[in-house]
């Protein structure tokens, strides 16, 4: 009988350690990153589909991740241009939204931490994750592009180019909000979760495990064993069609080469790194993979020069110095900080002389060429969704 | 290894407490005590045990010395050489370039345009503590207030103890001995569900309220040349509950881990923001360090044995020497003058002080110590300045970034702080009733969750 009470009694206790902990991680949510109580979001709800495209979910919170009105990872922004400053926006993926730097260290802020030492610039981080560039080309046409921008930095994934099928444009969808994923989820869950590391001979037989379950009963000929020419094709034309729709607007574009962890020679952990890449486009091998990232910053360079933009060369500078990336092509802090200082000596060239207009580059041209702005649509309010929120679950990129 | 880390919490704890309570001679405990408290030092970095080791050594032969020899020329030479001996290793691993740098500015204020060089010297974790140990053991045994050990296990257990090892409360030999003499007769279950309330609280103090405040206010400190004066000021009202809590926790946790494992550790803080003046607040801040200036350096120097202008020298003297034990930075030794100053004023004008309303006494002590405070936190001279100047001059300016947010945590941590009960309070009459038990579930839950979700951060006293 004793036995008994005092299993209930432990019991009992148990539970209240667990409850406690649950609403207390609910409130330290609530205190440090404004996530409502009760709310039971997750990474994925940081983005929405609508009828502008995919974009950043207004107001979106997840953990250390914020975003503006706008479902920009910046301050609030407004549609009207910031008067005398010049408005950056910087378009990319995870790389550039930020994933595995400090709040307040991914790229874009540390960009415009170096531009607003050398004057007024105001930067957007409109960054998507997971979006390639054919979602880079409706977010800017849809969205982006109503911030008027003087510069549009662009930062593009190349291996989006290597899933099972070739990135194309998305349909619409009608406008309304999008449901959030998770009806209820334990918020201690989520944070055990986060705190697991699997031992590395664990964590590569569940990759390895992943890759072959993909894999598995596919024909010969899927996999790619050498880099794809079409792909390659395919990313150089959407990146074309970026580039031209940014400058019909009347803003300049800036192509910045992609960069990766990995070098000539591979150890270990990068051999792990890069079969955890692989799983996101299990049709490429690893060399693939390398291959296809290095041909791709050749194709930046290529459309850089024959459409005379300005150049970041950031996979010459970055590719290969492990220490500037937390996984296979996410940066550091440091890391974070190299992309951002190589851009911003490219973005303070291009700056206007005289308030709000930028240097056209679209021809070479020895003295500075203002570009009148485009015509541009009226601007638009900007929908102000009601206020979601997204907790505690980091899944890949 | 950080006593709000989960290799701390779920493998060193649990381990260093089952193999304690199974060996039954003190001796052993002795000797378990001792290795497991190098390993809680070498987690952070393995070479610097050796210069624990030596501490300890130096200190046991002197304590063996003083039993030996009566000769009082022989005795002085006990005294001196080994704490000249942990002196000499402190002054070199902390203060080496502060030392430097100041000469070579001087030289440089004088137009030499010399180049000092700065030498890559990393600051052993704690070292200013166990140092303090030893030295007030040698004291204690050359003055005979303490009759040092012969056993060499019980001292070097003692100068290890992984519960005050990096971070204080700085414990005198003479305030554990019994404590460590009767350590093979210690009962496990006698104070073991005080030690684990005690823990409990501390770590619901350091995660959960110290933890909490840092967040705001390293953000907001971060950008501390834009802040408008109602930020400044919040920021330095969260910084001050931060340290309270961050510290206070710290010293939380040791006293639990002492009773759990048979060891009275005294009191390190007792509600210093309820001080009316300055001289209450350093009996009620880190009591430990403060009772350990009095007694080794206030009272040597003269106290107020030589009339009043000699005293206020030695308060200030004192508390100077008490801030650059803190750190090798001028900032310290300015907020440590601060605190003297502070105490001779109030020698002086106590009458006067002591007709104030309570009230009125205890929130102008805060705030003083708020500014005090200022000094503490800056990194450098021009901080400091700047955040006074923005305190005490409206100044328009950003505000802190989750303003609704951090002033509640404010509120709450700042009722606690200045009315509630403080930890020694709060254990007064400790049963384990089911209600305080239950109490003691909920803290627990509460730390973890916060633990999980951000991390352990390590203490603030760890770097002095």
């Amino acid at each position: 009988m004793l036995f008994v009470r005092r299993t209930v009694w432990l019991m009992t206790l148990a539970l209240i350690v667990g409850i406690a902990a649950e609403v207390m991680a609910r409130v330290d949510d609530a205190v440090r990153s404004g996530v409502p109580i009760l709310a039971s979001p997750s990474y994925t709800d940081l983005t929405i589909q609508d009828s502008l495209g995919t974009r950043g979910r207004p107001f979106a919170r997840f953990e250390k991740w914020k975003l503006n009105g706008a479902g920009f990872r910046s301050q609030e922004v407004s549609l009207a241009s910031p008067g005398k400053c010049t408005r950056v926006a910087v378009m990319g993926a995870s790389e550039t939204f930020g994933y595995a730097e400090s709040p307040g260290k991914e790229y874009p802020a540390q960009l415009a931490d170096s531009l607003n030492r050398i004057g007024c610039y105001e930067v957007l981080n409109t960054a998507v994750t997971g979006l390639p560039t054919t979602g880079q080309i409706q977010l800017w046409e849809n969205w982006v592009s109503r911030f008027e921008p003087n510069v549009v930095v662009i930062y593009a994934s190349p291996a989006f180019y290597l899933s099972n099928d070739a990135p194309e444009f998305s349909k619409l969808k009608p406008r309304g909000p999008a449901p959030i994923s998770n009806p209820f989820e334990l918020r201690l869950m989520g944070r055990l979760k986060d705190r697991i590391d699997y031992p590395d001979f664990l964590q590569r037989r569940r990759v390895m495990k992943r890759i072959a379950h993909e894999t598995a009963g596919k024909p010969d000929n899927w996999l790619f064993r050498t880099v794809p020419d079409d792909r390659l094709r395919l990313f150089q034309a959407h990146l074309d069609s970026l580039v031209e729709s940014i400058r019909a607007r009347g803003a300049v574009p800036v192509l910045v080469t992609h960069a990766m962890r990995f070098g000539d020679s591979l150890n270990e952990q990068d051999h792990d790194l890069l079969r955890s890449w692989r799983q996101f486009s299990p049709r490429a091998t690893e060399d693939v993979l390398i291959g296809f990232e290095r041909e791709a910053a050749a194709t930046v360079r290529e459309v850089a020069r024959r459409q005379n933009v300005p150049l970041v060369d950031v996979a010459s500078a970055m590719t290969g110095h492990r220490q500037w990336f937390a996984d296979f092509a996410h940066f550091t802090d440091d890391g974070a900080g190299i992309i951002a200082g190589q851009i911003a000596r490219v973005v303070e060239q291009i700056r206007a002389p005289s308030a709000g207009a930028v240097v056209s580059t679209r021809k070479p041209a020895e003295k500075p060429v203002l570009v009148q702005p485009a015509v541009r649509r009226k601007p638009a309010a900007i929908p102000q969704p009601a206020e979601v929120t997204v907790s505690n679950r980091s899944d890949g990129r | 290894m950080l006593f709000n880390s989960f290799v701390f919490l779920l493998g060193f704890l649990p381990i260093t407490y089952a193999v304690f309570w199974m060996l039954r001679t003190a001796k052993s405990r002795y000797v378990w005590l001792t290795i497991t408290g190098y390993v809680f030092y070498g987690y952070w970095d393995p070479r610097f045990c050796l210069l624990m080791a030596f501490s300890t050594v130096v200190s046991y032969t002197a304590g063996v010395g003083f039993l030996r020899w009566t000769d009082p020329r022989r005795r002085k030479l006990l005294l001196v050489i080994p704490i000249t001996a942990d002196l000499a290793i402190l002054g070199f691993f902390k203060y080496a370039n502060f030392l430097v740098g100041t000469f070579g500015k001087i030289l440089n204020w004088a137009g030499a345009g010399i180049t000092v060089p700065h030498w890559n010297i990393i600051l052993p974790i704690g070292i200013s503590f166990y140092t303090f140990h030893t030295i007030t053991y040698i004291v204690d045994s050359y003055r005979g207030v303490i009759k040092p050990t012969r056993n060499i296990f019980e001292f070097s257990a003692y100068v290890s103890l992984f519960s005050q090892l990096v971070a204080g409360p700085i414990v005198r030999f003479r305030q554990i001995e019994e404590d460590l003499e009767r350590l093979g007769q210690a009962d496990r279950t006698r104070w073991l569900g005080l030690g684990i309330s005690f823990f409990v609280l501390g770590l619901l103090e350091k995660v959960v309220v110290a933890d909490t405040l840092a967040f705001f206010v390293d953000r907001s400190l971060a950008q501390y040349q834009v802040l408008s004066t109602t930020s400044a000021w919040l920021s330095m009202i969260g910084y001050s509950f931060q340290l309270y809590f961050d510290f206070a926790g710290y010293s939380d946790m040791a006293i639990g881990l002492g009773y759990m494992f048979g060891l009275r550790i005294p009191i390190n803080f007792n509600s210093p923001y309820k001080a009316v003046d300055p001289s209450d607040f350093w009996r009620r801040w880190h009591i430990s360090l403060s009772s350990c200036l009095r007694d080794y350096l206030y009272i040597p120097l003269g106290g107020n044995r030589h009339g009043e202008l000699k005293a206020y020298r030695n308060l200030i003297l004192t508390m100077l020497i008490g801030g650059l034990w803190h750190g090798a930075n001028w900032t310290f030794v300015i907020w440590g003058a601060y605190h003297g100053v502070l105490l001779a004023l109030y020698r002086r004008f106590a009458s006067t002080w002591d007709r104030l309303p309570r009230l009125a006494r205890q929130l102008s002590m805060f705030i003083l110590v708020v500014f005090g405070w200022v000094l503490f936190r800056s990194t450098d001279f021009g901080m400091a300045a700047h955040l006074f100047a923005t305190m005490l001059a409206p100044t328009a300016g950003v505000a802190i970034e989750g303003v609704v947010p951090f002033s509640i945590a404010l509120t709450l941590a700042g009722i606690w702080a200045m009315t509630g009960p403080n930890a020694q309070e709060f254990h007064a009459d400790w049963r384990p009733t089911r209600i305080r038990i239950i109490g003691v579930a909920v803290a627990t839950g509460a730390a973890l969750a916060v633990l999980l979700g951000s991390g352990s951060s390590p203490f603030l006293y760890f770097q002095f």
